[in-house]
């Protein structure tokens, strides 16, 4: 008795696949017993099929049957029973969909394969000492990653499909016994209600994670390299990780995180709170800076000290711009080489370098377009920023805000604007963490890894921020 | 819980209306009425004051959950807690017109050297009103983050005063009537212990947290009161003259203006815990309007507040003398009935409580 | 687009951004920045003839590609009274006038004929001005003092108030500021001490003021040396000091210009300073219009160390830095003094003169009323350093043995800071200006005894001159 017919099931999908030029089918038969396998050419791993499969069955001497097929013949460790109407979805995910006409039962098998790159240090999150290997883009090389840090049988991997055409592998993962649950169940909520028809990268569904998507401000961690996962998970975060990306989310998320390097921890603990200060600093320079000096200039000359005036006042003489014209003239500037620096191929950055640098700011204030105590407050600014690269685009537009702010209404201004902030950001909540948390609410236990930051055997517990299930780290 | 604020951030809120009215403009007036007593008279203030710290803590054990308007409406029917909220609502709204007239002031002064008053409201209102609309938690949580920055600007006020010569002023030479007198004419300045018993019901309380409270008040007094003492050091005779104690402490500290502008410390202090203080009578006033008038919600209230903020404004800040001279003749008999006859009042209801709870055991 | 607009009204506070981009930013675009605005002033005379007041405003206006002199400017206006005086001068710099960066503030002398605090009531009430602000007198005009100044800046590369607080801190021994001086006035003893900064005048056109001021000074015995610690002229040439009329006059002397010698403390003889300092051209104000320029280029600066006593706001003496020595010796911040004495005259050489710097000092005192009047005792323990041995011994040299003070030397330097002591109590008791704090100190130890004394004598005035001062020297070697 014949189940199907071999070569009017391979047509048939043939067909449902748009009668793609990847679409492949083999036949093996033996003893009139007939094997059909269907993938896709471009993600199946050819020469596994031919060691996996053709090869055992070539061998084996005897009836076949799906149980045989399953648990003996075949040389692969992934291979399931599917049903009919999954048999397309499992073609489109690299596995190769075995039929036969001597039973009802389909299997797939996984041998999925696509170009992929070596876990290398990624560029954003360079260590000096530390772990240098970073997430690709592959979802299970991912995984392994984390799995190889954590061999724990807390550590739980749950699977999610999301993307109506794309069909993308999400995997949330977590510690079983340190994680928060509402957390998890939250994250697992709101991600099967995502309706979208492709997720290209993690950052695709990280609008839909956060709890307050038309804020400013990010409300979801992000790294790229597996360690600082790892150690976030251990803080009882859920990392959610995406396939095709190597951007690995994590809730809840403070803003303290960024302020936190993974440096950090590799190093020196009372340097890594200078650092941590200096990096908070920068945060502020960052932000203020341009918009302080623009209010002194045109609301409080009395502020400053009689010989830094004399020198503005010297400088910003010929100027053909107003103050408020002068500062935004600068700010565009740097915004546009940072923008042409970055799309602009690498051989080409170093000609950026010398136009942006000489042509622009020298020749400049020559000209006398631009003044020497502007450039550097803005300089001062834009190099500031990258203290807290993650923040870079927030610090960005508050930039623009607190310019506007300081322009507009003087430090008054700008002061209402700190505390407008602040306020906001203490109603912003990730996932019932506290945005400014440990120091807004004051939490004196997470303070042991905050800005000023405590060496590692000091921080026996697990910090509250977050409401992990365990308090100790043991 | 839903816009609860903990006990430390109930504490730092205390801290800050403690300051209110009484870092700038304060010690220059009553320099001027009693000299260097003036710190006896605050002294005084204070200790009356800080007797409301402990009748809060009681009524908020007797009273764990219950809102400070069921329990007045409980021994002074509806009628009587209305009123005593309304008069709630005008002492929080001069209070925010009387710190934002001073603080206006000094900044006209020292910082924008013109008139600025669309810039202060602008930049002073949408703050206040955003406190409000956020609720107490963010406020409150907002304070804390900004209160070490603060107290550590109050602090280098007050220390850098030691880095140039001072010398104890002369006390004791008003006499008792003047110091009781001046008790009684500046005690609209004082009694802003009202919010706390506001927000009672907002509170979590824990017991094992009731000393953090006392210590946040404690210190707050203990700061204002070093303020009185070293600025009088300072200025001795002359303080009448300076009308912005904690600022004209760095002014006369730079010598030759060798350093700077040092001054900016106490600006930025000065400005942070205006806005604070200002977001804290705002709430203060939306509180009470929402008790009053049930049905309307608190987007009524802030915009009454303003309202009103600038209708009082054009009649009292124009004329700033006026509002000065307000604050003396007829809002003391407001300060002492809110700030003062009311927690006495809040300790009667414990009592009464107290004897009901007897009465039923019996 | 509705949905925008709705979106963006559900959150006020991006409404009340947008209130800001369109009601302020406009106006903050346009605004060319404060510096361009203000006349930033850095210092303020006021001269005071007849009955118009001449207020004139060192101002820093910044010109492109010019000498720091070139872009400070006195500029001047008169007014019947001080405000309206400003007012003209505002309108002749054709800016705001900004006065937080003013650091000094000078009044010539006819403003301290009578009560300067009415005069000077407008600066106590511009809170602009800091209270901080060097307040000084001089015996020309305020507004040469100004011009010189330019001058000295431009020079020597130092401010005026640099001088000042060098004085201030060394031989004042207090602030010369307006807050000092209304301390001063509103105290008890209702007196006060401020700096005094004459300007010479190469060709003779500020003699008469100077001479003037010379008078009130009067001759003074003085046995110390000019330290010529102030002096800040490049070279020597003339002989120095003592413009003060006559007699021992010592004098510090800061010349701006190239050829002076001052502070060389050479008896007799006046100070007479060669080589101008550059300056830019310009006159002087009138008719409340006022004029820019540095002017004046003949103009110099002298220091002469002194201050001037007021009383009720009024002038009542010029200081000598003698006098001022002798005021200050109960101050325990008053040291490096300089104390020159003559030994006896021997047989076979000429009396060698030593020099002594006052190193430190240790003051005790006690206030007490004995009999019904009060008594101020005092010892003081100066440590002195041997500085200098001036003579034509054969056999001096720098020898260990000659910083042991001699008995006889000894005697003489106590009967030399007594004298000091006695003259500067009794300038005071003259002028009844307790500026040493005598009457604080009994009102603080002995209140009762204090005010019952005050009730018998009819005020705080008389206090000083009931005082009875036993004080003590203790001299230490090195």
């Amino acid at each position: 008795m014949s189940y199907f017919n071999l070569d009017k099931k391979i047509e048939e999908f043939k067909m449902l696949l748009n009668d793609s030029i990847d679409f492949a089918s083999r036949f093996y038969e033996k003893d009139d017993q007939k094997i059909a396998m269907i993938f896709l050419k471009s993600i199946t791993d050819q020469e596994l099929l031919s060691e996996a499969v053709f090869t055992p069955l070539q061998l084996y001497k005897g009836d076949l049957s799906i149980e045989l097929l399953q648990n003996k013949i075949l040389k692969c460790s992934d291979i399931k029973e599917i049903e009919e109407e999954e048999i397309v979805d499992e073609i489109l995910g690299g596995k190769v969909v075995l039929i036969t006409d001597f039973s009802s039962k389909i299997i797939a098998i996984d041998l999925y394969k696509f170009p992929t790159r070596q876990p290398t240090e990624p560029p954003t999150s360079p260590v000096i000492q530390g772990p240098r290997e970073g997430f690709v883009e592959d979802l299970q090389t991912n995984i392994t990653l984390i799995r190889r840090r954590l061999k724990t049988k807390n550590l739980v991997l749950k699977s999610l499909k999301i993307g109506s055409e794309s069909q993308t592998k999400i995997a949330i993962t977590y510690l079983k016994d340190v994680a928060n649950e509402d957390v998890v169940n939250k994250v697992i909520k709101k991600l099967k209600k995502i309706k979208i028809d492709g997720i290209i990268d993690s950052y695709y569904i990280l609008s839909f994670l956060e709890e307050h998507p038309n804020s400013l401000f990010k409300q979801v961690g992000n790294a790229e390299k597996p360690d600082i996962i790892t150690a976030k998970m251990l803080e009882g975060k859920v990392a959610i990780i995406v396939d095709n990306s190597p951007i690995v989310l994590t809730v809840p998320f403070a803003i303290i995180e960024d302020l936190q390097n993974s440096n950090d921890y590799y190093t020196n603990h009372h340097y890594s709170s200078i650092i941590r200060v200096i990096r908070l600093l920068g945060l502020l320079i960052a932000i203020l800076a341009p918009g302080f000096y623009l209010a002194l200039q045109l609301f409080h000359y009395n502020i400053l000290p009689l010989n830094f005036l004399i020198t503005i006042a010297d400088t910003t003489l010929g100027l053909p711009f107003t103050p408020f014209i002068e500062i935004a003239f600068i700010f565009l500037l740097f915004q546009i080489l940072y923008e042409v620096s970055l799309r602009l191929p690498s051989y080409l950055g170093l000609a950026t370098s010398v136009v942006g640098a000489l042509i622009l700011g020298d020749t400049g204030v020559k000209a006398g377009l631009i003044s020497p105590p502007g450039v550097i407050i803005v300089a001062l600014a834009k190099i500031a920023l990258y203290t807290v690269p993650e923040q870079a685009s927030q610090i960005t537009v508050l930039q623009i805000i607190f310019l506007i702010l300081g322009g507009a209404l003087g430090i008054m201004g700008i002061m209402a604007g700190m505390v407008y902030v602040v306020n906001y950001l203490n109603k912003l909540d990730s996932y019932g963490t506290p945005y400014l948390a440990p120091y807004s609410p004051r939490i004196p236990k997470d303070l042991k890894d905050a800005i000023i930051t405590n060496s590692i055997i000091e921080m026996d517990e697990l910090p509250k921020t977050y409401s992990p299930k365990k308090e100790k780290r043991k | 819980m839903k816009d609860h604020i903990s006990m430390r951030q109930a504490g730092i809120i205390a801290l800050l209306i403690i300051f209110s009215n009484k870092i700038l403009l304060l010690p220059a007036l009553m320099h001027e009425y009693i000299k260097a007593d003036a710190i006896f008279a605050i002294l005084m203030l204070f200790a009356i004051e800080f007797m409301a710290v402990p009748i809060f803590l009681k009524l908020k054990r007797t009273f764990p959950q219950e809102k400070l308007y069921d329990i007045l409406k409980r021994y002074i029917t509806v009628v009587g807690a209305k009123l005593l909220y309304a008069a709630s609502l005008v002492f929080m709204i001069f209070k925010a017109l009387l710190i934002f007239s001073v603080v206006y002031v000094y900044l006209k002064e020292q910082i924008y050297q013109n008139e600025f008053v669309w810039i202060a409201i602008i930049s002073f209102l949408p703050i206040m009103n955003h406190a409000v609309m956020s609720g107490l938690k963010p406020t409150a949580r907002t304070m804390e983050l900004f209160f070490n920055v603060l107290i550590a600007g109050f602090v280098f006020c007050l220390v850098i005063s030691f880095f140039t010569p001072i010398s104890t002023p002369y006390f004791f030479v008003s006499s008792a009537k003047d110091i009781f007198a001046s008790i009684y004419k500046y005690a609209f300045t004082f009694g802003d212990s009202l919010f706390l018993f506001l927000i009672i019901d907002r509170i979590d309380y824990k017991k094992s947290e009731e000393k953090k409270f006392y210590f946040y008040v404690a210190f707050g007094m203990f700061l204002v009161v070093a303020l009185f003492f070293l600025f009088y050091c300072k200025y001795q005779l002359t303080s009448f003259m300076h009308n912005n104690a904690l600022a004209d402490l760095l002014v006369f500290s730079v010598h030759f203006n060798a350093i700077g502008r040092l001054d900016i410390v106490a600006m930025l202090t000065i400005m942070l815990s205006t806005l604070f203080q200002m977001e804290i009578f705002c709430y203060g006033f939306c509180d009470s309007f929402v008790n009053i008038f049930p049905p309307l919600n608190k987007k009524y209230a802030v915009v009454l507040f303003d309202l009103v903020f600038l209708i009082l404004y054009y009649i009292f800040i124009g004329k700033y003398e006026i509002m000065v001279k307000s604050t003396v003749t007829w809002l003391p008999v407001l300060g002492v009935i809110m700030g003062y006859v009311f927690p006495i009042a809040c300790y009667v209801f414990t009592f009464l409580k107290r004897r009901q709870k007897n009465e039923k055991t019996d | 687009m509705k949905k925008q607009i709705k979106k963006l009204f559900q959150n006020p506070m991006i409404l009340v951004f947008i209130i800001i981009l369109i009601f302020f930013t406009p106006q903050s675009l346009y605004s060319p920045g404060q510096n361009r605005e203000v006349g930033v002033v850095v210092g303020i005379g006021i001269d005071r003839q007849a009955d118009e007041f001449e207020v004139s405003l060192l101002t820093f206006i910044p010109t492109a590609q010019q000498s720091y002199e070139q872009m400070n400017s006195v500029i001047s206006g008169k007014g019947e009274t001080v405000a309206k005086a400003l007012y003209n001068a505002q309108i002749a710099m054709g800016r705001k006038v900004g006065l937080s960066h003013a650091k000094t503030t000078v009044v010539n002398q006819e403003l301290l004929k009578e009560d300067v605090a009415e005069y000077i009531d407008y600066l106590s009430r511009v809170a602009s001005l800091s209270e901080n602000t060097v307040f000084i007198c001089t015996d020309t005009s305020a507004k040469e003092l100004l011009q010189a100044s330019i001058s000295l800046e431009s020079t020597v590369g130092m401010q005026l108030e640099q001088i000042i607080g060098y004085n201030a801190k060394n031989l004042y021994v207090t602030d010369t500021s307006l807050e000092a001086f209304y301390k001063g006035y509103y105290s008890n003893a209702k007196s006060s001490l401020i700096g005094f900064i004459s300007v010479e005048c190469e060709d003779g056109s500020c003699q008469e003021g100077t001479s003037s001021a010379s008078q009130n000074i009067g001759p003074t015995q003085i046995n110390t040396a000019g330290t010529g610690a102030n002096d800040v002229s490049s070279s020597g040439g003339s002989n120095g000091a003592s413009r003060s009329g006559g007699g021992e006059g010592t004098s510090t002397t800061n010349s701006v210009s190239g050829g002076s010698g001052g502070g060389d403390s050479s008896p007799g003889g006046g100070s007479e300073s060669s080589g101008g300092s550059s300056g830019g051209s310009g006159g002087s104000g009138s008719g409340g219009s006022g004029s820019g320029g540095s002017g004046g280029g003949e103009k110099k600066i002298l220091n002469e160390g002194k201050a001037v006593l007021l009383k009720n706001g009024k002038l009542m003496e010029t200081l000598s830095v003698d006098l001022l020595n002798g005021i200050n010796l109960l101050n325990i911040e008053s040291i490096n003094q300089i104390i020159t004495i003559e030994e006896d005259k021997k047989d076979d050489r000429t009396p060698l003169k030593y020099s002594y710097r006052i190193k430190n000092k240790r003051i005790s005192t006690v206030t007490k009323f004995e009999n019904g009047y009060p008594i101020y005792g005092a010892q003081l323990i100066l440590g002195l350093e041997l500085v200098e041995i001036d003579g034509n011994h054969e056999n001096l040299k720098v020898n260990t043995e000659f910083s042991d003070i001699k008995p006889e030397i000894r005697k003489k330097i106590d009967q030399n800071l007594k004298r000091q002591f006695t003259d500067a109590i009794e300038v005071l008791r003259k002028n009844r200006a307790d500026v040493i704090g005598i009457n604080e100190a009994f009102f603080k130890a002995h209140r009762k005894e204090y005010k019952h004394f005050l009730d018998e004598i009819g005020g705080a005035d008389k206090f000083l001159d009931y005082v009875n001062f036993k004080v003590n020297f203790v001299l230490e070697s090195d």
